[in-house]
């Protein structure tokens, strides 16, 4: 009898123990990384961050530099476990890396500037991180945001002369195909929230440029205020625009589901509201305010946002920065546009979101900013396993 | 696993053995010999203290240095400055100088690791920020230790050395964070002492630990109870660390913390008091 007891009891032990021949998970699965300098001077900010071919990362990196009116440019090759395997600081001819890698020929690339004359720069960097073919995009001045499109790429630029966003689709060699250029208005202040946007000596303004069905939108100026805008890139007159409230509100973030379908967020006047199956007509005119959604106070004051769509699980990931300084990430349903699931990253410093995107073992990479003891800007890397990324898709 | 279930099938061979000492019908009787006279069962309570000795399997970080060496911020380890407790009840069958015991208890452990950052303005390296963390970790396990110890000598006072193994299974993982640093980013020295901050940590460890003890003491009979003092190490088998939430459950990843793959080893000492439950009487002693 005192036997079966015994016998029990150790069956139980057997059963609990069963955690530890369970507890072995591969490095890359699940990590967070906070890349850190021990230089004062130095803070950075990612830009984006992809999965390279030999399943490590590149991250795209904003670098101030002292005494330079615009942002340097450094690129972080991590293993698949978010080890360090290079930081290049790029020399400081060149700057201002804009939004987001492009993967052209199956080349990256990333768009630039010339700190010298402020003309658009494509520029290819091999697996390792390091810098290749530098190609000047002619004519192109104050590159704001750039997305590929097909073979090529689209992108948003700025002619400080004439003050006008310029719209271009341009080949992967960098040969310009299209380009138009839409009036941001007339006077000497309309174009101060897009330089300040340039030197960061004001809000960063969220410049968006894609293409649904046959034509391209691209979020920008366009008659004095920032609009969501609709062009065939024949000519200056726009198909479609959805305006915002001058720089105070209007379009955050917006990712294109097809016809007039969108996931978008919106600001207003320092409040945000996410949308993820807005209906915005492409061939009219209409407000930003008009489009339904929900507001979330919990989120900075004119928050930044990205969007990413998980085609596995057709869920819309929204990323974004809390007022507690934490990252927030919300998963929408793309069909049905309802709330699945929320998850909050960073603690302790305060936390800010950037780019993300989805990894080959169904997880997600997302690269972030983090203040390291409140104030070294650093750049942090988080890296969700599937199993993680349930809790925003199911 | 393979260790589990070699630990586990001792365990059974031991327990069978200690069940078919009181069996009459399981080993021929010696002429002139009744096992059952020769046999006795303890109940009793223990309490103590142990140090701890955490072994590092693997060392883990959420910094990862652009401009300098890992090791600079590596953690140091430190278990023998606090002292944990244990209390356990205590359930033995003695024969024969061997005695074999069951003593489900409470046990727990404390170690600290110290790690430290600075930064420094690169165009005035006077100028500069330290930040110094202390973690101190406290485990709390409930255990379920199976022990063999054989008595060197036969009398009142006896010397005896033992060896066992031991189930835990966590109940409680918290601990203490304590920041403190030196500021002198502005040029003038500014050292800072933060209040200490405490968190719950269980999700970062599994629920079990299994681990191995020898041992060695001496016993008391001043009569009718016996008083036992051990010292002992006991030395875990097993990765305790939950490899699955290092990162996506670390609410400290913010200050560059992951935690390490860890076995625990243990300093022990303990004082029990047993009583025999057979044979209480004055003229009459199993215990030769």
């Amino acid at each position: 009898m005192k036997f079966r007891y015994l016998l029990i009891l150790l069956l139980g032990i057997l059963m609990s123990a069963c955690d530890i021949s369970e507890n072995e998970i591969e490095p890359s699965a699940t990590f967070t990384k906070i890349y850190d300098d021990s230089r004062f001077s130095e803070f950075h900010t990612p830009v984006d961050v992809i999965q390279a071919a030999d399943s490590g990362y590149l991250v795209l990196v904003d670098r101030k530099i002292d005494g330079q009116i615009f942002s340097g440019i450094g690129i972080l090759k991590t293993d698949d476990a978010g080890a360090i395997l290079q930081f290049n600081e790029v020399g400081n001819d060149l700057v201002y890396p804009v939004n987001s890698w492009l993967v052209l020929n199956g080349q990256l690339h990333f768009v630039a500037m010339s700190s010298n004359t402020l003309q658009a720069q494509l520029v290819a960097v091999d697996n390792d991180g390091n810098i290749g073919t530098i190609t000047p995009l002619n004519g192109l001045t104050y590159p704001m945001v750039a997305a590929a499109d097909g073979a090529g790429f689209l992108l948003q630029s700025y002619n400080s002369v004439d003050k006008k966003t310029v719209i271009s689709s341009i080949s992967a060699s960098g040969q310009l195909q299209s380009l138009v250029e839409f009036d941001i208005g007339a006077g000497e202040n309309i174009e101060v929230p897009i330089i300040d946007h340039f030197t960061k000596n004001g809000p960063q303004l969220p410049f968006q440029i894609g293409r649904t069905g046959n034509l391209v939108y691209f979020n920008g100026f366009y008659n004095y205020t920032l609009s969501l805008v609709f062009t065939d890139l024949s000519d200056d007159t726009p198909n479609g625009v959805c305006q915002g409230q001058q720089n105070n509100g209007g379009i955050s973030g917006v990712s294109a589901l097809g016809q007039n379908l969108f996931a978008i967020s919106r600001f207003n006047f320092g409040d945000n509201y996410l949308t993820p199956m807005a209906s915005i007509p492409t061939n009219g005119i209409m407000s930003s305010v008009d489009i339904p959604g929900n507001t979330f106070p919990e989120l900075v004051k004119d928050a930044a946002v990205s969007i990413s769509q998980d085609p596995v699980t057709n869920t819309l990931i929204y990323a974004s920065t809390t007022k507690s300084s934490r990252i927030i990430l919300l998963g929408f349903d793309a069909s049905t546009g309802e709330l699945k699931g929320t998850k909050y990253l960073g603690n302790l410093n305060p936390f800010e979101a950037g780019s993300m995107s989805f990894t080959g073992d169904g997880g997600l990479i997302l690269a972030g900013r983090t203040d390291l003891e409140g104030r070294f800007s650093r750049i942090v890397l988080f890296k969700l396993d599937p199993l993680a990324l349930q809790e925003l898709t199911q | 696993m393979n260790k589990l279930t070699a630990i586990l099938l001792m365990t059974l061979v031991l327990l069978s053995s200690g069940l078919l000492a009181q069996n009459r019908s399981g080993v021929p009787a010696k002429p002139n010999f009744d096992p059952f006279l020769r046999s006795q069962w303890y109940l009793g309570f223990r309490g103590g203290m142990n140090l701890t000795n955490p072994g590092v399997m693997n060392s883990y970080s959420a910094l990862e240095p652009l401009n300098y060496d890992l090791a600079e911020i590596a953690k140091s380890y430190d278990g023998m400055n606090h002292p944990g407790g244990q209390a356990a009840l205590i359930v033995t069958f003695y024969t024969r100088g061997f005695s074999i015991s069951f003593e489900p208890g409470f046990m727990s452990n404390i170690f600290e690791h110290n790690t430290s950052v600075t930064w420094q303005d690169s165009q005035n390296p006077t100028n500069s920020l330290r930040v110094d963390y202390n973690h101190r970790t406290r485990l709390d396990y409930l255990e379920f230790p199976l022990s063999v110890k054989y008595d060197l000598l036969r009398g009142n006072i006896r010397p005896f050395i033992g060896v066992g193994a031991s189930y835990g299974l966590l109940m409680n993982a918290s601990r203490k964070i304590t920041r403190t640093g030196e500021d002198v980013a502005s040029g003038f020295a500014g050292p800072f002492n933060d209040a200490p901050l405490t968190v719950g940590i269980k999700d970062q460890f599994i629920r079990s630990a299994i681990s191995g003890k020898g041992f060695a003491g001496v016993s008391y009979d001043p009569g009718n109870i016996r008083l036992i003092l051990d010292f002992g190490y006991q030395f875990g088998f097993n990765n305790i660390s939950n490899t699955k939430t290092r990162y996506s459950e670390n609410l400290l990843s913010g200050t560059g913390e992951a935690t390490d793959d860890l076995k625990l080893g243990l300093f022990t000492t303990n004082l029990s008091v047993v009583f025999p439950l057979k044979f209480i009487s004055k003229s009459f002693s199993s215990f030769n």
